[in-house]
């Protein structure tokens, strides 16, 4: 039940993702023909695509923890017993879980910060804060994926845990 | 403890965590934060640690990755390189071993509107291996033909190592891709030369009429168009490197749907896959700019700089220690993961001694380039075995061999002649 949360939580993430990838590209696009045709650019498209672009890179990360598939080395799989390279797998998961904590606890200050300050992107008029809630939101579902990756390590068969370089 | 000798001691940590699997981001950035809480306390490493991720919120210049690998992704599931290849055979014909040379060119085309290595070799080698082992072409020389061909697509642009190496140092996306443009030329023309010489032997004499040039060439005005429109609309000043890829992306997902080449499913599939590769990298980037706060804070750089100033190196013995230091790493590292972890040690270096970083960001794609295809970790031999399970893995190292001398040839043509790499950029500038 819980596996099958986290996996739905993920798969919503990244479909988020989606759609702000395809409001970045779109927004753009909509700039340069009404700066070229028309001569009016469309206003704060800039700060549009920072915060789209804050959003598709934060929220495809819990699925890329899920499928355990962030860039790493993996030379030593095949020199490793079965146990072994288990074992090395859940170190890194482990390691994986404490950077991202650690994450999540030192950009907590910046918004703060952001809300006490009423910071705001001034030509959308958008407060800054949810925008670090949303970076801090990003680490924590990538934190329960790989908790869940960590978990997958050792009730299911290997094959299903083989990450990918690229 | 010294902060030098903390910057040694951590860099080892860092590449035993590397090679026991750690993944690359959370090695960088563990390291990087207890290195820097070593130096300056948990209170500013935190400080330093909590920025990285929040300076995301205002980081303009990266939208190009999205967008170009969105691009990228579009063209690949579309089938444009099949109309490339078709395009590039009809041109050679005649030529003992065109399949091999059309193999090649139609990669250096498909990098033209693809900024990955892996899947212009993935893309390449799905359409043109079957088509070189019908006609008789040995496997080392098919295998080796598409994967170096496939190197092409981190070199010409757009290219999505140099938009990171752009990030990274700090540096106009457009002058490095007008940089790589010249030097990506030679290489196709390198990589040809080895494929026609190598056909002498592994290419049958006579080959299938290929299709007539003019409908051939007909094909492919969907990618002439693609990369006119963006590359060409970049530098005739019509858009920033953000618009182009946004322009780039919208046009090929227009051209899919126009010509029929892809559908709503796939176009899905490309923009979720396109979601988490660049919340891959740009995790790692992240993690690599609290590696280099770290970095910076101890005076690495610049105590190796003064030790190599001071000891009488010339600026040509540390360019080829370097080279030679990146295609050892090549054999094992990523190319990615080997930008993020350098460039803070050597960038700062490179520049004590006066090399232009523009033509340093070229001569380090060409030194991934080889690590691409050099084992044990070259990605594109494991791209072509997975493609193309009946070759024998020996026969993609072995095919894979003599291309290597291509990429060697550019880099010493780039050291004695660094003209031809900045060229371009100063026009631009």
């Amino acid at each position: 039940m819980i596996e099958r949360i986290i996996s739905g939580l993920t798969r919503f993430c990244s479909w988020s993702g989606v759609a702000a990838l395809l409001v970045m590209m779109l927004g753009t696009d909509w700039d340069v023909v009404a700066r070229q045709i028309a001569g009016q650019p469309l206003d704060g498209v800039v700060e549009l695509v920072e915060v789209t672009l804050l959003a598709t890179a934060m929220l495809g990360l819990p699925e890329v923890f899920l499928r355990d598939e962030q860039i790493k080395i993996d030379l030593l799989d095949n020199f490793l017993a079965p146990f072994a390279l288990r074992l090395v797998k859940a170190f890194g998961l482990i390691l994986t879980i404490i950077f991202l904590g650690l994450l999540c606890v030192n950009v907590w200050p910046p918004m703060v910060d952001a809300k006490m300050f009423q910071d705001v992107k001034y030509d959308l008029g958008i407060q800054v804060w949810p925008l670090f809630a949303l970076i801090i939101f990003a680490f924590a579902v990538s934190i329960l994926a790989s908790a869940q990756a960590l978990w997958q390590l050792f009730t299911q068969p290997p094959a299903s845990h083989e990450g990918n370089i690229l | 403890m010294t902060p030098l000798f903390l910057a040694f001691l951590c860099l080892a940590i860092l590449v035993i965590l590397i090679l026991i699997r750690v993944p690359v981001a959370v090695a960088l950035g563990l390291v990087g934060f207890f290195g820097y809480a070593s130096l300056d306390g948990f209170t500013r490493a935190g400080l330093a640690m909590g920025s990285a991720p929040v300076e995301l919120a205002q980081a303009y210049t990266f939208s190009v990755v999205p967008l170009f690998t969105f691009m990228g992704g579009v063209a690949a599931v579309s089938g444009f390189s099949k109309d490339l290849f078709g395009a590039a055979n009809a041109m050679l014909r005649g030529t003992r071993g065109s399949l091999s040379v059309a193999s090649i060119f139609a990669s250096g085309m498909f990098g033209a509107i693809c900024g990955s290595s892996v899947a212009t070799a993935l893309t390449m080698s799905r359409v043109s291996i079957p088509e070189m082992l019908k006609a008789g072409y040995s496997p080392s020389l098919a295998a080796g033909a598409v994967a170096a061909g496939g190197t092409l697509g981190i070199l010409i642009p757009p290219s999505l190592i140099l938009m990171i190496y752009a990030i990274i140092a700090q540096l106009s996306i457009t002058e490095l891709f007008a940089a790589a443009l010249i030097p990506g030329i030679i290489l196709i023309i390198l990589y040809s030369l080895v494929a026609v010489f190598i056909s002498r032997t592994a290419a049958p004499a006579s080959e299938q009429t290929p299709p007539a040039i003019l409908p051939a060439l007909g094909k492919i005005w969907h990618v002439v168009l693609l990369f006119l429109v963006t590359i060409g609309g970049m530098y005739g000043g019509f858009f920033t490197p953000t618009e182009a890829a946004a322009v780039g992306a919208f046009g090929a997902i227009l051209l899919a749907l126009l010509t029929r080449a892809t559908n709503m499913s796939l176009l899905g599939k490309t923009a979720l896959e396109t979601v988490r590769l660049v919340s891959s990298v740009i995790f790692i980037v992240m993690a690599s700019t609290i590696f280099s706060y770290f970095i910076v804070q101890t005076g690495l750089s610049n105590a190796i700089s003064d030790q190599l100033l001071n000891g009488g190196f010339s600026g040509l013995s540390v360019i080829l220690l370097l080279c030679l230091i990146y295609i050892i790493l090549g054999c094992f590292l990523e190319g990615i993961s080997m930008i993020l972890i350098t460039v803070p040690v050597v960038l700062p270096l490179i520049l004590s001694f006066g090399f232009d970083p523009v033509w340093f960001g070229i001569l380090l794609v060409i030194l991934i380039e080889i690590g691409l295809i050099t084992p044990p970790l070259g990605l594109n031999l494991f791209v072509i075995k997975a493609v193309s399970p009946e070759l024998n893995i020996w026969d993609i190292y072995k095919g894979a061999f003599p291309f290597l001398i291509a990429p060697l040839v550019l880099i010493i043509m780039m050291i004695a002649w660094p003209e031809f790499v900045l060229w371009l950029p100063s026009m631009i500038k």
